[in-house]
């Protein structure tokens, strides 16, 4: 009974070992392959910028089943995620990664179009009125988009009511066949306290980063910072003419990479491993050529 | 949301599209076969096939349960490849999956034929 116990944990552990192990390892190897892409960590940038992230207080609600929309009013520049019920389904699950810079957040709905999932962000805009700034950019971009047929960005007003939806539709190729980052970019000219908004109708896809941008000159440590992640390590900046307004915008270096890369080639190798072990536990006679080997096969089938 | 609503959502997100069907099947079968496994090992000696099979089964349905519920990036992994997101590597991998279910398969009507519990290792 013993050793067959030992031989049942062996093999569990084995079969975990080639199915997951290699995505395991995909994960690792691309945040090597991210670090050796001359790349600079936030805090670095924040120096040379100088930006400052005054009162990030990120909050996360989780497998949260609240769907009426709400915001906090304690403290300016709020960080958070709410669930929004479209009518038809709930949001069942949200997990985070917070481990790198990539896949920070998934909204995995499993339910079939119509399931929201908004991620908001408050910030004070009162300089802007003084400026009177009143058009600015907000980006989102989003990793792991597939099945995701159209992002929804909406403005929310100071008492939650949410404003019109600005649909994004999301090239046709890349709805099912292509993972990768997609950056959505959409104008508001609203002066209203700003929520940056997501939606999915798909069934994951992960937040990466968005920003405000607004136009040089304004003072960059009111450029706001809407990571869902709560360790955000490497970003970069650029500049881009949007009507003859230039502004400033910081994305993640992922953008520069390859997405998935590593990933492809990971579950190419696990797939052969899933394959050898496919053979070893086979009743068919090839297997037999496992057992001197390897102990733990299943001889009694082949008697 | 109660439990009973999120069962029925799962169930109607898994039976919506063909891509999702598969990958519950590929899943359930890993998942049904492995919990027969376990419960041969750790029932009396020598219990007749469909005492695995009744527990495998069971077993299953929680792990089927957990799976989809807090570990929905798994189910999301093998949809995404069987759609081509990680191209032929991804077809690969899941096309091992199918073909490791089929080999516990067989040996599950190997065991069936013997009336003994399954044991793909021994």
């Amino acid at each position: 009974m013993r050793s067959r116990l030992i031989a049942g944990i062996f093999s569990i552990a084995l079969v975990l070992l080639v199915v997951v192990g290699p995505l395991y390892l995909a994960e690792k190897l691309e945040n090597i392959e991210t670090a050796q892409n001359g790349l600079i960590a936030t805090d670095q940038l924040l120096s040379e910028e100088n930006l400052t992230l005054n009162g990030y207080t990120p909050y996360l609600e989780m497998n949260s089943t609240t769907a009426q929309p709400y915001y906090y009013d304690s403290t300016w520049y709020d960080y958070g995620i709410f669930f929004y019920e479209s009518g038809f389904y709930d949001i069942t699950s949200v997990s985070f990664n917070n481990d790198g810079y990539i896949d920070t957040s998934y909204c995995s709905s499993s339910v079939g179009n119509g399931a929201f999932l908004y991620f908001y962000m408050r910030c004070d805009f009162s300089d802007m009125y003084e400026n009177d700034i009143t058009e600015y950019y907000f980006n989102m971009n989003l990793a792991d988009v597939y099945l995701l047929q159209t992002v929804q960005f909406r403005g929310m007003d100071e008492d939650g009511t949410i404003g019109t939806a600005y649909d994004v539709s999301i090239p046709a190729p890349y709805q099912v066949q292509n993972a990768g980052d997609r950056t959505f970019e959409l104008e508001f000219t609203t002066t209203d306290l700003l929520a940056g908004i997501s939606a999915c109708d798909g069934y994951e896809f992960g937040v990466i980063a968005s920003t405000i941008s607004l136009p040089v000159g304004y003072t960059s440590s009111n450029v706001i910072y809407s990571d869902i992640e709560v360790n955000p390590e490497y970003y970069e900046s650029y500049s881009t003419t949007y009507d003859n307004v230039t502004v400033t915008t910081y994305e993640p270096y992922i953008q520069t990479i390859t997405p998935y890369s590593v990933h492809k080639v990971m579950m190419g190798i696990g797939g052969v491993l899933i394959f050898i072990v496919a053979l070893i536990v086979s009743p068919l006679p090839i297997g037999e050529k496992f057992d001197k080997i390897f102990p733990v096969t299943n001889r009694r089938f082949r008697k | 949301m109660n439990m009973l609503d999120g069962i029925g959502t799962t169930l109607h997100d898994i039976f919506t599209s063909l891509d999702a069907t598969l990958t519950f099947l590929i899943i359930s079968g890993l998942v049904l076969l492995f919990s027969m496994q376990i419960f041969a090992w750790v029932t009396p000696p020598k219990p007749k096939f469909l005492h695995a099979v009744g527990l495998g089964a069971v077993g299953m349905a929680f792990v089927l349960f957990g799976i989809y519920n807090y570990l929905p990036l798994a189910p999301s992994l093998v949809r995404a490849s069987i759609n081509g997101v990680y191209d032929n590597f991804g077809y690969l991998w899941v096309g091992s999956l199918v073909i490791l279910n089929m080999v516990f398969l067989m040996n599950t009507i190997q065991s069936w034929k013997d009336n003994k519990p399954l044991e793909v290792f021994q």
